[in-house]
């Protein structure tokens, strides 16, 4: 927005997202708990857009209470059609004029990503894609993402507009609550509510189970490679991915024996994946291959090659047989298991 | 039918090198054009498979070298190739990139059905400059598109999130990202292509040819700039377990990741 009024702008802002069956997705609690956290270390307050399609808000309200931030902001969205990206501009855009965040921050996904950018052109600010850190210095939101697939960072000012708007990547972040001991206001949004009849949303089904898009939202990832030394024995990854409610996927070379389709293939020809853990089974660490696992949180790597490349990229390396080895993993993470 | 495609000129790998100073290599890495625009090109040639009258025009934004990937468009199939070059537009972050190709559409190519993008760049990876551009020009978009179906007044859009798959219907205009969908493999030019690729005329626009002023394109037009560009801290110092035991493997790996805290096993449960 208009540059000659940034001392009118405060606050941080998290535009909530809320899922088909009206529940609050995690990597919106995600991004509220760190919000809170930078709005408390510059003294300043944490509201949350709340875009509502019906009068009955309070289990997200509750939800949403857990994390305490100083205002929900509710806008309700009566009559626009879920696939108009214009008609939620518009209510966010509303939400903004009246309330003049300083930082408004969304979850990097395909709402927040399909929508952020038409914000960011309406109000001619600067938008920051898929943050992996936020900090907040001198009153300005930095904000760091990975470019050329995450070989190289970049941290991202926004000086001179606001709001200061950023996506953040789903998963990143830990929900934790800090405990506060400010009230929560809930207020009402005003928005003009434009029909847009040039869209529609036909349809909506949920995606097979099997589907790859499950790669790229997976929190834990179980692959294996040319060294499973069989389709068959892939059963043993099913079974430590079953113990994480991990993704299966596999290397290039898994493809090309014909054990596993190339809708599991991780790699630069490949899909590139972000979990918090990438567990590599019998995997070489070819550079294609790395090049689809790097900006995973930590890597863990199972292979009897003491000079695999996979062991140059991992966090942590167990030499050995993973026959043997995957077995005592799948023990030892059942005891870590809350009862 | 008149369909645009906007499409951007990127290094050729993703597999970055680094100096000693800990600053990117940039030479003797090949350009080619981004694969997603690619993918959207496809799409275009499909629609004009389907509407033989279409014209599609691919328009980019780039340094005078781009004008490679825009022959590769015209070997494809494209019917005209414009090249949007001036050195005001250096340093250009997605708002400024989207106003820029807004205005070559606005100004210069007039009235159209359809844009067409690439859903991301592999260098930059925002996935923000084609819906900006729809912002620009006041009309409704879909992303994260997998198949198309195009009628002479709407189109029917097929949407993947990520966990459900979507069916959208709009009415022209529209502009739509595409990703890199199976149903859009891109067709190969056949020699006879090139050969008139390489003669193809293609217009050049500046800054001013767009109707464009200083404080539009650029550093000075982008509301974002880059504090700093740095290697990521990438998995050194791999901790290796060499323990012919698998069990004390395992136990010892336990041990290594509990007192780290490299992660809690229950977050991920």
């Amino acid at each position: 927005m208009i540059t000659n009024n940034i001392d009118d702008f405060k606050n941080i802002a998290v535009v909530a997202e809320v899922m088909p069956d009206g529940h609050i997705p995690e990597h919106t609690l995600e991004l509220l708990s760190q919000a809170k956290k930078l709005a408390n270390s510059i003294n300043e307050k944490l509201l949350v857009l709340l875009i509502s399609s019906n009068d009955n808000t309070d289990n997200q309200i509750n939800c949403l209470k857990v994390y305490f931030p100083d205002y929900i902001c509710i806008a309700k969205n009566n009559c626009i059609d879920k696939a108009s990206t214009q008609a939620w501009t518009d209510i966010i855009c509303d939400f903004v004029f009246q309330k003049k965040p300083s930082i408004m921050l969304f979850s990097a996904t395909s709402f927040g990503r399909d929508v952020a950018p038409r914000v960011s052109v309406r109000l001619n600010t600067g938008l920051t894609a898929d943050c992996t850190y936020l900090d907040v210095k001198d009153g300005l939101l930095q904000a760091t993402r990975p470019t050329f697939g995450g070989n190289l960072m970049a941290t991202i000012l926004c000086r001179n507009t606001r709001p200061q708007l950023a996506t953040v990547r789903p998963g990143i972040f830990s929900k934790n609550c800090i405990e506060s001991n400010n009230q929560t206001f809930i207020e009402e949004i005003v928005c003009k509510q434009a029909n847009y009849s040039n869209i529609n949303l036909i349809s909506e089904e949920k995606l097979d189970k099997n589907s790859f898009n499950n790669l790229l939202t997976a929190k834990v990832i179980v692959a294996g490679g040319k060294g499973m030394k069989n389709a068959k024995n892939f059963a043993l990854l099913e079974e430590l991915a079953a113990v994480l409610n991990a993704q299966i996927a596999c290397s290039r070379a898994v493809v090309d024996m014909g054990w596993k389709s190339s809708a599991l293939q991780i790699g630069q020809t490949g899909h590139i994946v972000a979990p918090k853990l990438y567990i590599a089974c019998g995997i070489s660490g070819a550079v294609q291959h790395i090049a689809g696992i790097k900006s995973s949180g930590t890597i863990i790597a199972i292979n009897n090659d003491p000079n695999a490349s996979i062991f140059k990229v991992a966090d942590y390396g167990i030499v050995g047989d993973l026959n043997e080895v995957i077995p005592h993993l799948i023990t030892s993470i059942k005891k870590e298991k809350p009862r | 039918m008149k369909i645009v495609v906007c499409v951007k000129q990127v290094p050729d790998t993703v597999d970055v090198k680094w100096t000693d100073e800990n600053t990117m290599i940039r030479d003797g890495i090949e350009n080619i054009l981004n694969p997603c625009d690619e993918y959207a090109l496809e799409a275009a040639l499909k629609i004009k498979d389907k509407f033989c009258d279409s014209k599609i025009v691919v328009v980019s934004m780039g340094i005078p070298q781009s004008e490679l990937i825009l022959r590769k468009c015209i070997a494809m199939g494209a019917d005209e190739a414009i090249l949007l070059t001036d050195k005001r537009f250096s340093g250009s972050d997605t708002v400024a990139t989207a106003r820029t190709l807004a205005a070559c559409i606005l100004n210069q190519i007039g009235a159209f059905d359809i844009i067409l993008c690439g859903q991301f760049a592999v260098d930059g990876d925002t996935a923000q400059t084609g819906p900006g551009i729809a912002e620009n020009l006041n009309i409704p978009q879909v992303t994260y598109v997998d198949n198309l179906n195009v009628d002479e007044y709407t189109l029917l859009a097929t949407r993947k999130t990520e966990y459900t798959l979507q069916t959208i219907k709009i009415n022209l205009p529209v502009l739509v990202c595409i990703t890199k969908s199976e149903n859009f493999a891109p067709r190969k030019p056949f020699i006879k292509d090139w050969m008139r690729a390489k003669h193809y005329k293609i217009l050049t626009y500046n800054m001013e040819d767009l109707l464009l002023t200083p404080d539009d394109v650029g550093i000075k037009g982008s509301p974002t700039m880059v504090l700093k560009a740095f290697k990521p801290d990438f998995h050194s110092d791999c901790q290796i377990i060499n323990e012919e035991n698998p069990e004390k493997a395992v136990e010892n790996l336990m041990k290594k990741i509990d007192y780290d805290k490299s992660f809690s096993w229950n977050s991920l449960l």
